[in-house]
């Protein structure tokens, strides 16, 4: 139990607060009160902890967990959107129960440690579209069968944008690397930004230009399957290294730089929601959180998405994907049977459809509606044929400045030095969780 | 290490010894104003009020007005909305309580812990303990943070302490070395004799540190509640990684929601700013007066 | 002893490095000893001791494990010390720190010691203005350098644009080369206060006396700062520089809120990469790097300090 019991009477209280301070201080004095895993229910209500990262839909899930306890009353939800308390929480042996996050690496990480449950019992798991889930799978299941987590939401980007701009220009959507590059130089030369640029957000340039020519050009995935299978025996010269395959991909992010605006380098991500909202560019490299972002910023912008073409031919051309949003539950959660029961009712098809129709992104369901949010649309063919790749750069593992690196290329235009740094770096991290 | 220069004082100094002339050169006898320094001094000054009147300005900002301009110019209309909207989404009260019970407890705790420690020592300066506990005790100075924080949680946790309380025995020692350091120094400028009499009236140790040296130490407290004031109402790390419960969290942690590199409403990310420096600024403005003349006396003695 | 002579003997803190032997009384002769000053002592350092030394020892003892900060390790030895030494990225970072603290330190310095002599002469409105720059002092770091995030973004390339000072039309942060200069300015306004007090400290123990006298011989106002002021004052530098050294070196909330580290490369400190271990599972290898860290500021504590000992009385 906590040493303070999840007060259901009143937010905080300054009695709660005093009642806190006592009963710390009398933990501190009594050796060991506390015990990590006893079921925190009080009055036979079960305190549940949802753990969210995407600040812009924090509010979104606060009226989701009030109609869900409102359905159960014997179970209350608290939503922690503090992620820096996610480690120090399987520290202590009490980390929320219920966790969404944005599936990648340090996800996987968490997946292969064993910290989340198997949910592959659970009836919603049968109601996931299998391809989404192998999404998921891809990265690795513990145990080798198990179902760590369930995607809530698929996420897919392109190219953002505004088709006020597109119309006035007579330019169609580009379905080829030349015919984009053809309206950019058109953009140019009517004096409109082609595409907006907010390098100050390095991240904006990894999730953009870095991983849309990279999973336009190469299979990302089976490049990153080799790569890990090599282990810590990577050299620069190996067939499987960033050197030898990443080479075709930085020729192309410079070029999709040069049709930034200029001062662009100053610009961050708010920025530039604010400004593309404006009207001040054609095109912007973005996923779909940003739509609801612009939308905000000028609520009569007209917005749609495409794959960025990265070859001639267009049945190359694919759309970067990303499970924004995966519910897993902790492995070692004194609530499992509460637990199960948030996640069936996050999963049950009108709440989790109405989260995706909202938020513009894709539900995972087998039976999800068609899109008819005109601003994804134009992406809606390439997730449907399963056309999409996870992005190189949500490979890595967090402990590599990727972005800082992208961003050092972008800047310096030093391709081989960034290379032979990634795969440097890449090497680094293998030697020593090889040990 | 047991010659720390902080500590180094050669003579003791009795701070309320009126004899004592300080250079305080604006003494009413033979003032005669310098205007030209006084007027680069109000220049220079303004480098620390132009980025509060920018904060102040850009919280008042609808996203509308804030524009592509410098975000300099005043807003009109004023905009308050971005207030009530921070409020409500940190559970301003909420954590704002919880801010005030770290910070508060932390203050108390960090006044008396370091001044009875820094009493004994510097009274006891010629045992080794003693003067071993005092380096031992400034090693906190050293350790990173880092080194700590996850066997620390685990520490914690197992003791029940994964709340606000653990936070405030965490701001009390870590700043223990820092603040004693402070004190001793205090201390050691406090007459022997002062103490000697009250004994020789029966007084206990205790009581000679309640009644005689505690008050004494009236400009050191002063300076030590307020480093610990802020150090604490501004803590970002240890209440994020340390306070389980969403619902006890403080305000610097709650304030991360508009300040991701996610966030994308500037109005609103000010507002959240200004909230969160709102506290120290006014409890700064309020006791500076006070607190300054202790910091000056007592700064590194 | 005439307080003037008092006074001038005391002004330099850091003059004497032996701790004045206080003679001891009737109340504690030797051998005897109250028990009330272990009852002071003891419970804190016992505190101290289980809350700070012992996680210490298990966080160095994590670094020579493959400890992720969760789940299951194992012993590994000095393998992460190996890396580290191994790792350009790690070793630029130090680079960078030294040379951030280093510059940040002599401005920190020098601003606050100007701003001490300007509030320590005779002007007007003292007490306001030393009010106003006294503030940056009490604003969390994190949220000051957000604030210059936005100001070196988005307010100075607008007037540099409008007044046509091209370049400084993009902001400084997105300039690998000129990035950290922003760092440093926002470092010192946030850090100058607290050096400007000790110098207030040590000026205000500077006997009226001295200057009386001073002026009577015709010293001209540098002439007065060069061969008065400042030896009187020495110590007090002596004392910005080591804690200010210290600090600087382990700047972190500053460099995330203005920088995160970039533009590319340019401005990771130690301690970014030190606390990128707890969101990367790359715990147990930041944890050695962390305890290099440590030796190091240690080291160069006790240098500092084994330099001033001996230079001791001539400060």
């Amino acid at each position: 139990m906590s040493a303070i019991p999840p007060s259901r009477e009143s937010p905080l209280s300054r009695r709660a607060l005093f009642k806190a301070a006592g009963l710390a201080g009398a933990a501190a004095v009594l050796p060991l009160a506390g015990c990590g895993s006893a079921p925190s229910s009080q009055n036979g209500v079960t305190t549940l902890r949802f753990m969210q990262n995407k600040p812009e839909v924090v509010a979104y899930f606060n009226r989701v967990i009030k109609d869900f306890e409102a359905l159960n009353p014997d179970i209350r939800v608290i939503q922690d959107f503090n992620e820096g308390n996610f480690v120090p929480g399987l520290v202590r042996n009490d980390p929320p129960d219920v966790v969404t996050r944005g599936f990648a690496q340090a996800t996987a990480d968490f997946v292969r440690k064993g910290v989340f449950a198997d949910l592959s019992d659970h009836p919603a798991a049968a109601t996931i579209d299998p391809k989404v889930q192998d999404l998921v799978s891809s990265w690795g299941r513990y145990n080798g069968h198990e179902t760590s987590a369930l995607p809530f939401s698929l996420a897919a980007a392109g190219v953002i944008y505004n088709r006020d701009v597109f119309e006035a220009q007579g330019v169609a959507v580009p379905t080829t690397w030349d015919e984009f590059v053809a309206a950019c130089e058109k953009f140019k030369a009517a004096g409109i930004t082609p595409i907006y640029g907010t390098f100050k957000d390095s991240w904006t340039l990894g999730q953009g230009m870095f991983d849309y020519l990279a999973g336009g050009s190469l299979d990302v995935a089976g490049f990153f399957a080799k790569l890990t299978a090599k282990g810590a025996a990577i050299s620069e010269d190996a067939k499987e290294s960033f050197t030898s395959n990443f080479g075709p991909v930085l020729p192309k992010m410079l070029e999709l730089a040069a049709f930034s605006q200029k001062g662009a380098t100053s610009k961050n991500y708010a920025d530039g929601n604010a400004a593309f909202a404006k009207g001040q560019a054609a095109m912007y490299l973005q996923g779909p959180w940003a739509l609801s972002q612009l939308v905000a910023a000028n609520k009569d912008v007209r917005l749609g998405s495409f794959p960025l073409p990265v070859t001639n031919n267009p049945a190359d051309t694919k759309a970067r994907v990303n499970v924004d949003m995966a519910l897993s539950i902790t492995r070692n959660t004194p609530n499992m049977a509460a637990a199960r029961r948030f996640v069936s009712y996050l999963l049950d098809p009108s709440v989790v459809n109405a989260y995706n129709e909202k938020n513009a992104a894709f539900s995972p369901l087998k039976e999800a509606p068609a899109v008819e949010n005109p601003q994804i649309t134009g992406l809606a063919a390439s997730v449907r044929a399963g056309r999409y790749y996870q992005g190189a750069t949500t490979y890595f593992p967090p402990s590599v400045p990727l972005y800082n690196y992208i961003q050092s290329f972008v800047y310096g235009k030093n391709g081989e030095q960034f290379l032979s740094a990634l795969d440097d770096e890449w090497r680094r991290v293998a030697e020593r969780t090889a040990v | 290490m047991t010659a720390f220069p902080l500590t180094a004082r050669r003579t003791p100094h009795d701070p309320d010894r009126p004899a004592l002339r300080r250079n305080n050169r604006s003494g009413r006898e033979g003032y005669k104003v310098n205007w030209w320094l006084t007027a680069l001094m109000l220049v220079a000054s303004l480098t620390v009020l132009l980025p509060l009147y920018f904060t102040v300005a850009m919280a008042l900002k609808s996203p509308d007005q804030i524009g592509t301009g410098t975000g300099l110019a005043w807003p009109s209309p004023v905009n308050w909305e971005n207030f009530g909207a921070a409020y409500v989404a940190t559970d301003f009260p909420r954590a704002f309580m919880s801010t005030a019970f770290v910070t508060v407890l932390s203050v108390l705790g960090s006044l008396a812990c370091s001044s009875l420690v820094a009493y004994a020592i510097a009274r006891n300066w010629n045992r080794r303990f003693f003067r071993g506990s005092f380096v031992y005790l400034l090693s906190a100075m050293f350790i990173p943070f880092p080194v700590i924080i996850l066997p620390l949680i685990k520490q914690t946790a197992l003791l029940g302490l994964d709340n606000p309380g653990g936070v405030v025995f965490l701001h009390v020692l870590g700043g223990i070395s820092f603040n004693t350091l402070l004190y001793i120094a205090f201390v050691r400028s406090i007459p022997v004799e002062l103490e000697e009499s009250a004994r020789l009236d029966g007084a206990t140790t205790w009581q000679v540190f309640r009644r005689i040296i505690f008050p004494l130490l009236a400009p050191m407290n002063a300076t030590v509640g307020i480093f610990a004031f802020l150090g604490s109402w501004n803590d970002f790390l240890l209440p994020q990684m340390m306070i389980a419960d969403p619902a006890l969290q403080t305000l610097p942690v709650v304030q991360m929601l508009f300040q991701g590199e996610f966030n994308t409403n500037y109005s609103l990310a000010f507002a959240s700013y200004l909230m969160a420096m709102a506290p120290t600024l006014v409890v700064y403005i309020l006791a500076q007066r006070w607190v300054l003349s202790g910091v000056m006396r007592g700064a590194v003695k | 002893m005439t307080t003037t002579s008092e006074t001038a003997q005391a002004a330099p803190p850091a003059a004497s490095t032996v701790p004045p032997k206080t003679p001891r009384r009737s109340v504690r002769a030797k051998g005897r000893i109250d028990p009330a000053y272990y009852w002071m002592v003891v419970p804190v350092l016992a505190l101290f001791a289980f809350f700070i030394t012992l996680p210490a020892l298990v966080g160095v003892f994590f670094s020579l494990t493959n400890y992720a900060g969760y789940g299951d390790w194992k012993f590994i030895g000095l393998s992460n010390y190996v890396n580290i030494f191994k790792d350009p990225a790690i070793l630029q970072s130090y680079i960078f720190t030294f040379v951030f603290a280093l510059t940040t330190t002599v401005v920190v310095n020098i601003v606050a010691l100007a701003i001490a002599l300007g509030l320590n002469a005779k002007i007007k409105w003292r007490t306001g203005i030393r009010t106003v720059f006294f503030i940056p002092m009490v604003l969390s770091a994190l949220v000051v350098s957000f604030v210059f995030n936005y100001l070196f973004s988005n307010t100075l390339p607008v007037l540099a644009d409008r007044f046509g000072v091209t370049p400084l039309a993009t902001s400084i942060l997105a300039n690998e080369n000129y990035a950290w200069l922003a760092i440093v300015l926002v470092t010192v306004w946030q850090a100058a206060p607290g050096a400007t007090i000790i110098y207030l400290a040590g000026l205000q123990s500077v006997p009226a006396e001295v200057y009386e006298a001073a002026d009577l011989d015709g010293a001209g106002s540098f002439r007065q700062f060069r061969s008065l002021t400042l030896p009187l004052i020495l110590g007090y530098l002596v004392i910005n520089v080591i804690l200010g050294f210290k600090g600087f070196l382990g700047t972190y909330e500053i460099i995330v809120g203005l920088t995160g580290g970039g533009p590319g490369m340019a401005t990771q400190s130690v301690a970014m990469r030190i606390f990128s271990g707890f969101t990367g599972g790359d715990y147990s290898y930041q944890m050695a790097n962390a305890v290099i860290y440590f030796l190091i500021t240690l080291l160069i504590s006790v240098i500092q300090l084994r330099l001033i000992q001996r230079r001791g009385v001539s400060l």
